[in-house]
């Protein structure tokens, strides 16, 4: 059972297929790619153009508060894992 | 009764067609629906049909949007300045283009912006006495709901300016420094001294949100009204 359990986590745990090194560069890429620089700009931008397309040409008004959260997500969060990171 | 269009249709409101609305979603759905109905209506509705709680429900929700969604947005009001004045960054990036700048202000009067824009849509439903009524009191419960969160940020944000003085954020901070000993405090303590300077611009530019989110739908509502009673003038001449 332990035998089993062992290798379940195994199959889920990513370091089983990358290497540590691999896998923290993956997300230090990740992070530096949508949460700082163009690539935060456009997806925050793309957000807050959802929203407002979901509120002015859907009247969607949970769609436009989903969006305009996602887009300050996206706008603010390079900022604060700069202060750790 | 009203008579309802081509087909013949005899459509009877009654007290069952009107549900309680739960949120400005369903509030702007039941205005849309009533509308519909009235507009077709040969005899306007009792003004009654819309009882005195269901004006309070409609005004709680237009309260409850404008006080709850625009205080959470408030909060978020310093952060915006703060990038302008280069202490907050944006993007992940300490200095902030002209670009950046302006996404910042837009982002933080965009929820604002957006409910107004919204609720102006509702201009089109403002034509029985019944539809009337329930756009009249979200409104009001929206404007009374911006104005207090107005004067709860001015209130919130000037005693925040007047109570961060230098011996106070000192002692705050060794207090934190029990906590984390290892940190280094002193960047801590000279950015919360300087990031005090935006909370002045913060109330500022709430105030600016908050007279949008009222004037944006009151003022497009006023206009469809002033050139709905031109038009109705010059067919009936």
């Amino acid at each position: 059972m332990v035998m089993l359990y062992s290798g379940f986590i195994d199959f889920l745990n990513p370091l089983h297929y990358f290497t540590a090194g691999e896998y923290s560069s993956f997300w230090a890429v990740l992070f530096a790619t949508v949460f700082r620089g163009i690539g935060a700009r456009i997806i925050s931008m793309t957000c807050l153009t959802l929203a407002f397309w979901m509120m002015l040409r859907r009247e969607n008004f949970p769609g436009f508060i989903v969006f305009l959260i996602l887009s300050l997500v996206f706008a603010y969060t390079g900022g604060v894992l700069s202060l750790f990171f | 009764m009203a008579g309802g269009g081509d087909q013949g249709t005899v459509i009877i409101p009654g007290r069952d067609d009107m549900k309680k609305p739960l949120n400005l979603l369903s509030a702007v759905d039941e205005i849309q629906h009533t509308a519909a109905i009235e507009r077709d209506m040969l005899e306007p509705l009792n003004k009654n049909f819309l009882s005195v709680k269901q004006r309070l429900d409609f005004f709680v929700i237009g309260f409850r949007t404008a006080f709850l969604g625009g205080l959470f947005m408030a909060l978020l009001t310093p952060f915006a300045v703060g990038v302008v004045e280069k202490m907050v960054p944006i993007f992940g990036d300490k200095d902030p283009s002209l670009f950046d700048e302006i996404y910042a202000f837009f982002l933080a009067i965009s929820f604002s912006l957006g409910c107004g824009i919204f609720l102006a849509s509702l201009r089109e439903c403002y034509v029985g006495v019944v539809s009337k009524g329930m756009i009249r009191n979200l409104f009001s419960g929206l404007g009374l709901g911006a104005i207090l969160k107005f004067f709860i940020v001015l209130l919130l944000f000037n005693y925040i300016y007047i109570a961060l003085t230098p011996t106070r954020v000192y002692k705050i901070l060794l207090f934190v420094h029990k906590i984390f000993s290892h940190a280094d405090l002193q960047p801590a303590y000279n950015w919360i001294l300087s990031f005090k300077q935006v909370i002045p611009v913060s109330v500022v530019l709430v105030g600016i949100a908050s007279f949008l989110l009222i004037s944006i739908p009151t003022v497009t509502l006023v206009i469809y009204t002033y050139k709905n009673r031109r038009k109705k003038e010059q067919f009936g001449e």
